[in-house]
């Protein structure tokens, strides 16, 4: 698990984006719904998910706001941006082109 | 609200200045573990179990606290204290503004010196005041920052023009109130006023001219 966590820790802001492509969304849901696509294989720590926030944030390829809850504490919800959307897409081509030039290059050849 | 959940999150907490941003990212934290806690109680966790794997999950969040300190330390345009000395500058000079004709009023003809003199140290208290403020302090080395600051720099002329505008006009009153009680020419002393409209005038149109 340790070595898949490093392969994927460079595609949190990404993993984040897609979470926020068709809905508005909080930490927990955000990090509830990773857990559950992945049949709880990933979550993300709440430090990690905080750090990929602020600086998304400051990227400008998510914006925040205080969902106004009727009852319990009040949330914090994130918005990708159009500029968010554009790097995501950027960044899933980019991957998918890893993703083929490492499995041609670990295909093990047959004798 | 889990009291638990909420004593170790002050823990972690626990020697960070209170700022706004720190006490948002609390917040959120907080809210976000209770909801974290309760699903795991309806899961069917025992309340124990549910908090370890709560807190487990946290990680190490003081790199962040750092981060975000830092930040309030050298951003947000200006810090508390520097908005407060700013404040204090300019509530002095307005208030030697105001009680500089009631020299003349008290002392007389010596009393118009002193006037000019408590004038002079009112308007070099704004001028130092719109120079020396702090301006945007570059965050990271990325071309979005070095954008931002290279407008900040382009606008310290237009930062310069606002020190004088913001000196002009009360200048322009005491001028008003000093040369009416003085010479007793309330009739025509307002003529000063259109005086002060063209002076400004002709200040912006100097700087427009330069830029």
């Amino acid at each position: 698990m340790s070595i898949t966590s490093d392969l994927l820790r460079g595609h949190t802001d990404t993993i984040i984006l897609n979470r926020l492509l068709h809905k508005d969304s909080y930490g927990y849901e955000i990090n509830k719904s990773i857990q559950e696509k992945t049949d709880n294989r990933y979550e993300l720590k709440e430090a990690t998910l905080y750090s990929a926030f602020r600086r998304l944030e400051e990227a400008g390829m998510i914006t925040s706001y205080w969902g106004d809850e009727t009852t319990g504490a009040r949330r914090r919800y994130y918005c990708a941006t159009a500029l968010g959307r554009q790097v995501y897409l950027k960044n899933k081509e980019d991957w998918e082109e890893t993703k083929e030039i490492i499995d041609q290059l670990l295909k093990e050849e047959e004798q | 609200m889990n009291e638990r959940i909420k004593t170790h999150v002050e823990g972690l907490f626990a020697g960070s200045p209170q700022t706004p941003k720190i006490l948002d990212l609390k917040e959120e934290l907080l809210a976000n573990l209770n909801s974290k806690y309760d699903d795991l109680l309806t899961g069917g966790f025992t309340p124990d179990d549910a908090y370890r794997t709560v807190i487990a999950g946290i990680g190490d969040i003081s790199e962040l606290v750092r981060q975000i300190q830092n930040e309030s330390a050298f951003n947000s345009h200006y810090p508390m204290k520097e908005k407060k000395k700013s404040a204090l500058f300019v509530a002095i000079a307005v208030g030697l503004y105001i009680i500089s004709p009631m020299c003349v009023v008290v002392f007389d003809d010596p009393g118009i010196l002193m006037m000019f003199a408590l004038i002079a140290a009112a308007t070099g208290l704004l001028i130092y005041n719109g120079m020396t403020r702090p301006r945007y302090v570059k965050e990271d080395e990325t071309i979005v920052e070095e954008f931002k600051q290279w407008k900040s720099e382009s606008s310290e002329k237009r930062h310069l023009r606002r020190s004088i505008s913001s000196v002009l006009w009360p200048l322009i009153v005491v001028i008003y109130l000093a040369f009416s009680f003085y010479f007793g020419a309330w009739a025509f002393s307002w003529i000063i006023f259109i005086i002060g409209v063209f002076v400004e005038g002709v200040i912006k149109l100097i700087f427009d001219l330069k830029e």
